[in-house]
């Protein structure tokens, strides 16, 4: 069985083919990340008209290099994101997905962006144990994800407030440094003391939720107060205060529960901190601790299309009118 | 006559939300201005919680507008939570069609709202977040409002 997997919830316009032994025969992805780092962040009518320009190509090339025939390939159903992003980007991915999945007479299945997230790992190391722990960090969400099998998630913790790859971008456009925000601060840490800023732990308690707002505020406080701080040290500060709290509420959910093994996802996987404090919680419970590539960890349509792979093989296709869910909580995904 | 209140800290910034949220009529929409860390969101979550909103209040900065159930008796049913911090344009600001939403019960609390001040002129109530020195903020509304609601905000000001 082959699904094709669409993607357009943000930034990135993707398409791909994956079978349901979650082998990638193809993966495109065309990002407007370009035209959006001028403004500091996704510009959003930007995203929607770029996806528009770009969706039938990038389909096209997917059904191509998986020697498929692109006016009538050979696929078992057409899976698309519809939810949760930005509407206008998911209006695009999935009226388009619609319009295959009509033309071709096959099956369309509605995928929720998130559990395309936690299906990410599978695609690069299918035989994992489980249970397995996932911390998912991105501009949007920030959860940590105990999932009991592939497409059986029980979230213990998430942001009460913003998003951790949200207070990266807020934290780099307010220190004048550019969109993405995590690879910016990223490359600066990598050369300040990150104890020349004393910021406030997380005060979420003793459960897994995760607070980065107060962080965001006191690093506009510090270096409002105090003037001539080193870029590189107020970076480095702000990036080991978030690992720190990433890792503790990591650490104590390794400690309380039965996990066989550890994975990130999400574009803020790609943090440097975060993925050397990972490695290293895995060597120190003696699981596998998995790190996705990073075209795995940021937004694809691979891991759109191995959930649409779980999704259509356990609840049939969708509805041809399902509306895209610009809120959809992964809690609510039954 | 400003119409102000200052608040020394998250605690007390979160209560003059629920105040303000107490004042609030179906089809309000309130825009808040003030740099990161003001204390938009803290506000919000007042506000949310004084119209009975159940679920958790979060930054609505990655999807732009996030819907909430509303459980008062001021005929509020959904809060639009609303945040203008990624848009460039006050034709965005249109196509997120907050004035449409708000006319079904609604009232639309929205972060970041320079530019929505473009689109909603005095119809939209607008308080500014300025952040002192000593870490206390001063909230302060502005607005076209008829004498009751004038007298309104000027005793939630005094609390």
């Amino acid at each position: 069985m082959k699904v094709l997997g669409i993607e357009t919830s943000c930034d990135e316009t993707a398409a791909s083919v994956v079978d349901d032994e979650l082998h990638v025969h193809s993966s495109v992805i065309e990002s407007s990340l370009d035209e959006h780092r001028a403004f500091g962040g996704v510009v959003p009518e930007l995203a929607g008209r770029a996806h528009v320009m770009m969706i039938a190509s990038v389909v096209e090339r997917a059904l191509v290099e998986a020697g498929l025939d692109p006016r009538n390939p050979d696929i078992d159903a057409v899976a698309v994101t519809s939810g949760p992003g930005l509407i206008g980007s998911l209006l695009v991915g999935l009226s388009a997905a619609k319009g295959y999945a009509l033309a071709w007479g096959k099956p369309f299945v509605g995928v929720h962006h998130l559990e395309g997230h936690l299906f990410a790992p599978l695609l690069e190391m299918p035989d994992l144990p489980w249970p397995m722990l996932t911390l998912l960090v991105s501009g949007g969400h920030s959860m940590l994800v105990l999932q009991h099998g592939p497409g059986s998630h029980e979230i213990l913790g998430e942001t009460i407030d913003d998003a951790a790859g949200e207070a990266y971008d807020k934290v780099a456009r307010w220190l004048g440094l550019g969109y993405p925000g995590g690879p910016e601060i990223d490359k600066l840490a990598q050369s300040g003391d990150a104890k020349a800023l004393q910021l406030p732990k997380s005060m979420t308690g003793d459960g897994y939720d995760l607070s980065f707002s107060g962080l965001k505020t006191a690093v506009v406080r510090a270096t409002e107060k105090q003037g001539g701080l080193a870029v590189e040290d107020v970076a480095a500060s702000f990036q080991g205060a978030v690992a720190e709290q990433l890792l503790r509420k990591v650490r104590q959910a390794l400690e309380k529960n039965e996990v066989k093994a550890l994975s990130l996802a999400g574009g803020v996987a790609a943090n440097s901190a975060l993925r050397r404090g990972i490695t290293e919680l895995g060597d120190e419970f003696g699981i596998p601790a998995l790190l996705p590539s990073m075209k795995m960890c940021t937004d694809n349509a691979a891991m759109i299309a191995a959930a649409g792979v779980y999704r259509f093989q356990h609840q049939g296709a969708s509805p041809m009118n399902l509306s895209a869910n610009p809120n959809w909580q992964l809690a609510d995904l039954s | 006559m400003t119409i102000a209140r200052t608040c020394s800290n998250d605690e007390k910034t979160q209560r003059a939300g629920e105040d303000f949220g107490l004042l609030l009529r179906a089809g309000d929409i309130i825009l808040l201005t003030g740099r990161l860390g003001a204390g938009k969101t803290t506000f919000t979550k007042g506000v949310a919680k004084a119209l009975g909103v159940k679920e958790r209040v979060t930054s609505p900065t990655f999807t732009m507008v996030r819907q909430h159930g509303c459980h008062n008796s001021q005929g509020i049913e959904t809060l639009h939570h609303g945040d203008m911090y990624r848009i460039e344009s006050a034709g965005e600001v249109a196509d997120l069609a907050l004035g449409e939403l708000v006319e079904e019960n609604g009232v639309a609390v929205v972060e970041w709202g320079e530019l929505a001040s473009e689109i909603f002129g005095p119809r939209a109530i607008s308080i500014h977040f300025e952040v002192h020195e000593d870490e206390s903020r001063t909230l302060s509304v502005h607005g076209e409002f008829d004498e009751t609601r004038r007298q309104e905000f000027a005793e939630w000001a005094k609390r």
